[in-house]
C-alpha cells in the first residue's frame, strides 16, 4: 500500500468514525430477560458497546423508583441500596452521592430515557449473560434481588404510570422540534407563546445589566428567521431570537426589570412564558368601621396563601407568582392588634407580607378600590369569623308548613291518607338554572310541574304538603325539615337540569344511598317517568352531598326532569302539556312505590 | 510538494464532508417523559363528566388553582369555574385545603345539579390530586356558603369523588 493509499484509508476511517459518532448509537435487536421475565423493550440502543435500555424497565421489572425532570433532564433511580442521580447527556453520575462514570451517557430516544444496563447490573452485583447466537440477553438476579422485586410487584408500585390516565402519545410528534413563531399575547403577566412543534427541552435564566430573560432551546430547528418584536409593555421591552450555536436557539426577552417567570409546556408542544404579577406599594389603615385593611398595588389580583403562625403570632400572606417592585421593607404600625408589617420577596415567584400580630387576625375578602387591592382583615380566628357570619345571618325562621284542608278521602284510592311532601326546587330570588334559548326559569317550570303533581296526588287520596306553592324563596336548609315536621312518608324534590353546551339531555334521579328505601323510591320514579314521557334515561345517581336528601327522615328523591340547556328539551319543559305529562309520570312512580314497597 | 498539496486538499475535502454529514446526522435527543405529568379536571364537552387534562411541570397547589382558574387548554372541554371566578386565597391545614373564591363562583354559576357537581368536584378532585390533601373547604369571599347553585352541600369540607370522572 502506497502513501496515497494509506492516506485514503485514513480518510475513510475518519469518515466512518465521524458517521458513527454522529449518529447517537445504533438500534439493538435482541430478546431480553430479567430474572425469568421477558422484558418487552420498547427501545434499546448500543453506544460504544454499551446497551442502553429505557429507565422505566428498571421500574417495572427491577422494583426501582425512577424520577426524571422534564425540564432539566435530571434523572434519579432508586434501588434499595443505591440512589443514582445523573443527567441526560453526561456519563458522570452520583451513586449514593459519590461520583462514578458510566460506560455511556443516558440519552433520549423515542420519548424514553435510555440508561446503560451494564452499569446498573454491575452496581447491583448482578450478572449479565449473553447468548450471542440467539441474540438473547439475560440479567441474572440474586435471590435477594428477586425477593425484593417480587415484594415490590405485590405492592403494585410502578411509579411512572399515572393510574387511570392515558399516557400521552408522543409518537406522532416530529423527531426534531421546529420553532414556528413567537407570539406575544400580553395581559397583566405579558404572556408569550413560543410555538414549538414537537417536544423540546429548555433552559432558561435571568440576566441583569441590561435585565433580560433567556430561553435556550437545544436541538430545535428554525422554520425561518425570528423577527425581533418591540413590545414595550410594563414588563417586556423587546423579544428577539436567533441561533446561538450549532445546536441551540436562544430567545431573549429584554425586560424593564428582572422579573421571575413561569414556563408552561403545552400538551402538543409549545411553551408559554408568563412573567410575575408586579407588586408595588403596600400599606395599612383602618376604615371608618375600624376594620383593618392591607392594601397593595398590583397590575392584577394575585392569589395568596394564608398562614396564621403562633409564637410570636403572625399572619403570613404569600402572594403567588408576584415580583415585589421596590424591595423589602418594614412598615411599623403599633396598633392594638398589629405591631408591624414586613414585605419581602420570599422566593423568586412569591412576595411575602408578614403581619406581626398581638392577637389573631385573618384575611376574609379582597376589594379593588381605585386601582389598588385591599385585603379586609378580621380580628379573630377563622372559627370566630364563621360564627359571627352565622350570627349575622337572618334568624332561621321556623319553616312555614301549610297543611292542606281536611277532606273526605276515599279509602280505596291508591294513595289514600299518604302524607307526601312535594318540593319545587329554588324559587323567589333563586331562579335556579335558566334556559339556553327561551330563557325559561327552572323555578317556574318546576313549580308548574309540582302543583300539577300535587293535584294528581290529592285526586289519588294523598295528603300533600308543598315546601312552596308560589314563587318564593325557601332556604335550602328548610326543605327537609318541612317534610320531617309533617312526618311525610316520602319527599319528592323536583328540579330542572343544566350543563355547558347543548348536548346533555334527559331525566335523572338523585338519591342518598344510605338507605335501600331511597334507592327503591328513586329507581321506581326514574323508571316510570322515563317510560311515560319517553325521555333519555340518565339513570339514578347516588349522592351523599345533597342537603335535602341527607336530612330527610323518609324516602326522598331529587328528580331532574330534563335539561333547560338543551334547546328542544327547554321548549318541551316550557310546554304545559309536557309539564302535565311529567307530573303524571311522577304520580305513577309514587303510586308504584307505595304499591310495591309499602 | 505538489502531491502534498493534493493530499492535503483531499483530506480537507473529506474532513469537511464528514463535518457536514455530522451536522446533518446529529439530532440531539430531547427530554420527553412522563413523570412530571399532573392533571387538572375539567368538564367534558359532551356531557357532565370530569375529564383529566394533562399538564407538565411542578404541580404546586398554586399551579393547580391557577390551572382551574384559567380553564382548559383543549377546546373540547368546559371550565369548571364559572366565568370571572378568581381564587382570592388558600390556606392549608393538615390534609384540608380551604380555598376562598370570589363571589362569581356563586353569582355566575349557570345552575343545574349536573353542572354544579362538575364545578364542585372538578375543583375537589384537582386539588386532592395532591397526595397530602384529602379535604377541600370552599369559601366565597371569606364565608362558608350552603351551596353554589342550590343542590350540593358545600358548607362542610368535601372529599374526592371518582364517580364523576369519565370512564375510559
Amino acid at each position: 500500500m502506497g502513501k496515497k493509499g494509506l492516506i485514503f484509508f485514513f480518510a475513510v476511517s475518519v469518515l466512518a468514525i465521524a458517521l458513527f459518532s454522529a449518529s447517537s448509537g445504533c438500534e439493538a435487536s435482541f430478546r431480553f430477560y430479567i430474572g425469568d421475565r421477558e422484558v418487552d423493550l420498547a427501545a434499546s440502543l448500543v453506544v460504544n458497546g454499551n446497551i442502553l435500555i429505557p429507565i422505566s424497565v428498571f421500574e417495572q421489572y427491577m422494583g426501582a423508583e425512577a424520577e426524571v425532570s422534564l425540564d432539566s433532564g435530571e434523572l434519579k433511580l432508586v434501588f434499595p441500596m443505591y440512589t443514582i442521580t445523573g443527567q441526560i447527556g453526561t456519563s458522570k453520575v452520583l451513586v449514593n452521592g459519590e461520583e462514578q462514570i458510566m460506560g455511556a451517557a443516558p440519552q433520549l430516544r423515542h420519548g424514553e430515557i435510555m440508561v446503560p444496563l451494564r452499569f446498573i447490573v454491575d452496581l447491583l452485583g448482578l450478572r449479565l449473560n449473553t447468548d450471542t447466537r440467539q441474540a438473547i440477553l439475560y440479567v441474572i438476579l440474586t435471590e435477594e434481588m428477586a425477593d425484593w422485586i417480587a415484594s415490590r410487584d405485590q405492592s403494585g408500585s410502578v411509579g411512572l404510570q399515572l393510574p387511570g390516565f392515558p399516557e400521552p402519545d408522543f409518537s406522532e410528534l416530529p423527531d426534531t422540534p421546529v420553532l414556528k413563531e413567537i407570539v406575544f399575547m400580553g395581559g397583566p403577566r405579558s404572556r408569550v407563546f413560543i410555538d414549538v412543534q414537537g417536544f423540546t427541552a429548555f433552559h432558561s435564566f435571568l440576566l441583569t445589566n441590561p435585565d433580560r430573560m433567556v430561553i435556550d432551546l437545544p436541538g430545535v430547528e428554525l422554520d425561518g428567521p425570528i423577527p425581533t418584536q418591540e413590545i414595550n409593555d410594563s414588563i417586556v421591552k423587546r423579544i428577539r431570537g436567533d441561533r446561538f450555536d450549532e445546536q441551540t436557539i436562544r430567545i431573549v426577552f429584554e425586560l424593564n426589570r428582572a422579573t421571575d417567570y413561569q414556563i408552561n409546556r403545552w400538551p402538543d408542544g409549545g411553551l408559554e412564558v408568563e412573567f410575575n404579577y408586579q407588586m408595588g406599594s403596600v400599606g395599612y389603615y383602618r376604615d371608618e368601621e375600624q376594620t383593618p385593611r392591607i392594601w397593595f398595588e398590583a397590575n392584577e389580583q394575585p392569589m395568596f396563601r394564608v398562614q396564621l403562625l403562633p409564637s410570636p403570632m403572625r399572619l403570613v400572606l404569600d402572594f403567588q407568582y408576584t415580583t415585589l417592585l421596590d424591595g423589602a421593607r418594614e412598615i411599623p404600625v403599633g396598633d392594638s392588634t398589629l405591631r408591624a408589617i414586613r414585605v419581602s420577596q420570599n422566593s423568586p415567584s412569591v412576595t411575602r407580607i408578614v403581619l406581626d400580630l398581638e392577637g389573631p387576625m385573618i384575611p376574609v375578602q379582597v376589594e379593588e378600590i381605585n386601582g389598588r387591592y385591599e385585603i379586609i382583615l378580621f380580628e379573630g380566628t377563622e372559627e370566630e369569623y364563621q360564627a359571627l357570619l352565622a350570627q349575622k345571618a337572618p334568624e332561621p325562621e321556623e319553616p312555614e308548613v301549610v297543611l292542606p284542608v281536611e277532606r273526605e278521602i276515599d279509602d280505596s284510592l291508591p294513595l289514600a291518607h299518604r302524607m307526601i311532601v312535594v318540593d319545587p326546587g329554588h324559587g323567589g330570588s333563586a331562579p335556579g338554572t335558566i334556559g339556553s334559548v327561551l330563557g325559561v326559569f327552572e323555578k317556574d317550570v318546576v313549580l308548574a310541574i309540582s302543583l300539577e303533581l300535587g293535584r294528581l296526588l290529592e285526586e289519588n287520596g294523598a295528603v300533600v304538603v308543598f315546601t312552596r306553592s308560589d314563587d318564593r324563596y325557601v332556604s335550602h336548609f328548610d326543605r327537609a325539615p318541612i317534610a320531617n315536621a309533617v312526618n311525610a312518608e316520602v319527599l319528592i324534590s323536583i328540579h330542572a337540569n343544566s350543563y355547558e353546551g347543548t348536548a346533555a339531555k334527559g331525566v335523572e334521579t338523585l338519591y342518598n344511598p344510605l338507605y335501600l328505601e331511597n334507592f327503591r323510591f328513586a329507581e321506581v320514579i326514574q323508571r316510570e317517568l322515563v317510560n311515560y314521557i319517553g325521555a333519555v334515561n340518565r339513570g339514578v345517581r347516588p349522592r351523599t352531598d345533597l342537603h335535602i336528601l341527607n336530612n330527610a327522615n323518609m324516602p326522598a328523591a331529587l328528580v331532574e326532569v330534563g335539561f333547560v340547556s338543551h334547546p328542544e328539551e327547554e321548549a318541551m319543559l316550557n310546554d304545559p302539556d309536557y309539564q302535565k305529562r311529567i307530573a303524571e309520570g311522577l304520580l305513577m312512580g309514587i303510586i308504584n312505590f307505595f304499591r310495591d314497597y309499602r | 510538494m505538489n502531491r502534498y498539496k493534493e493530499w492535503t486538499a483531499v483530506i480537507l475535502l473529506i474532513l469537511s464532508v464528514c463535518f457536514l454529514l455530522r451536522l446533518a446526522f446529529v439530532r440531539p435527543e430531547l427530554p420527553v417523559f412522563g413523570t412530571q405529568l399532573w392533571v387538572v379536571y375539567f368538564g367534558s364537552g359532551e356531557d357532565s363528566f370530569l375529564v383529566p387534562e394533562l399538564r407538565f411541570g411542578t404541580p404546586s397547589v398554586a399551579a393547580r388553582l391557577q390551572a382551574l382558574e384559567r380553564g382548559p387548554r383543549l377546546p373540547n372541554l368546559n371550565p369548571v369555574l364559572p366565568p370571572g371566578t378568581k381564587v382570592i386565597s388558600y390556606q392549608i391545614e393538615g390534609n384540608l385545603i380551604v380555598v376562598n373564591f370570589s363571589r362569581q363562583l356563586t353569582e355566575n354559576h349557570p345552575g343545574g345539579s349536573a353542572s354544579e357537581l362538575i364545578t364542585v368536584y372538578g375543583l375537589v378532585n384537582t386539588l386532592t390530586e395532591d397526595p397530602s390533601l384529602d379535604y377541600v373547604q370552599i369559601l366565597v369571599e371569606g364565608s362558608r356558603v350552603t351551596t353554589i347553585a342550590g343542590h350540593v352541600d358545600v358548607s362542610q369540607p368535601l372529599r374526592r369523588d371518582e364517580s364523576l370522572i369519565e370512564a375510559r
